[in-house]
Parts: C-alpha cells; structure tokens; sequence
C-alpha cells in the first residue's frame, strides 16, 4: 500500500448526513422498523432541525437533517444507501412484511454467501440489509 | 426487527479513480490492497 507524504489522514467516520423533507417521517421509519435509537434532537446554528441516530454495535451515527431552505429533497436512485446487518434475513423478511414495508430489491445471495434485500426509507432514499456468515468482513 | 450493525454507506460516482484519490487519499488500486491485507 502506498501513501502520499503530503497526504493528510483524518481520524474517524463520525456519521453519515442525510437531509430529509419530514424529519418525523424518517426517525418514525428508522426508529419502528429498523430499531435505531435517537440519541440527540437539536436545532443548528443557521436553524436547521436534527437529528442523530444509533445504530446496535455501531460507533458511526446517522444524521438527519430538515432544512426547507435549501429546498426539495430529491434523491436520485441507486445514488447512496446504507446498509445494516440483520440476524436473520427471512425473518427480516417477515417483519417487514408485517409492517407493510415492500421489498424493492431481492433476497440476493452473493459469491461470499451474504444475502441481501433492499428496502426504500422516506423520500426514496435507499437502505439495504444484509444477512452474512461470520467470516465474511465486507459484502 | 432491530439492525445488528451498520455495515457501509454507499455512494455512486463518476469517477471512481478521482473520488478515491480526492477524499481518501488513495487510488482504488490501494484500497483494494489494504481491504485484501486486511
């Protein structure tokens, strides 16, 4: 591996940002099907609405961001996503399916063995969850 | 149901070469490497 000298090196992904139009909307969605937990809701310095998320055995935060100003949210397919691990895929399957919450993508196996589906967060935005065998470090 | 993780963000680009070398600081030829040594 090789690096620049000139190369600066940050220290940590803190959290992913993502601006939403209902901010309610999104944390109901994260909260009641995926089972996140809000850690902290403020109001930012210029006034936008906030909101950062826990994710289980994760030290990276998802932030959630309401500001109208900055106009419509539109999020383009297939641009970003996040993905999470589940314990049991066909038993997310179920769940989710319980909540009413359509798969849009999948169940997928990969070369690793992971499996896979897609679901679609308020807004359009991406979200992908993943079954895989404890040897398997990325997908 | 609850999450057990959060495992990637992903984003698509344009230029994936760019990207790496703009933000990370590498080319995708060493990420590939170090996520290979890892």
């Amino acid at each position: 591996m090789t690096h620049d000298e000139g190369t600066m090196k940050v220290k940590k992904l803190l959290h992913t940002r993502m601006r939403v139009s209902d901010i309610q909307q999104t944390i109901d969605f994260y909260t009641g099907v995926l089972g996140l937990e809000v850690l902290e809701r403020k109001v930012s310095p210029r006034g936008s609405h906030l909101a950062f998320l826990k994710v289980p055995n994760s030290e990276e935060l998802i932030e959630l961001c309401s500001f109208p100003s900055s106009g419509p949210v539109k999020v383009q397919e297939d641009l970003v996503h996040l993905a999470f691990q589940v314990e049991n895929l066909d038993d997310t399957i179920e769940q989710l399916g319980a909540k009413q919450i359509r798969v849009t993508d999948g169940p997928t196996t990969t070369s690793s063995g992971s499996r896979f589906i897609f679901i679609d967060a308020p807004d359009g935005y991406e979200v992908e969850l993943i079954e895989r065998p404890p040897d398997v470090k990325i997908v | 149901m609850k999450v057990t993780k959060l495992l990637h963000t992903r984003m698509r680009v344009s230029d994936m070469d760019r990207t790496l070398k703009s933000v990370i600081g590498q080319s995708s030829i060493d990420l590939a490497m170090m996520l290979l040594a890892e």
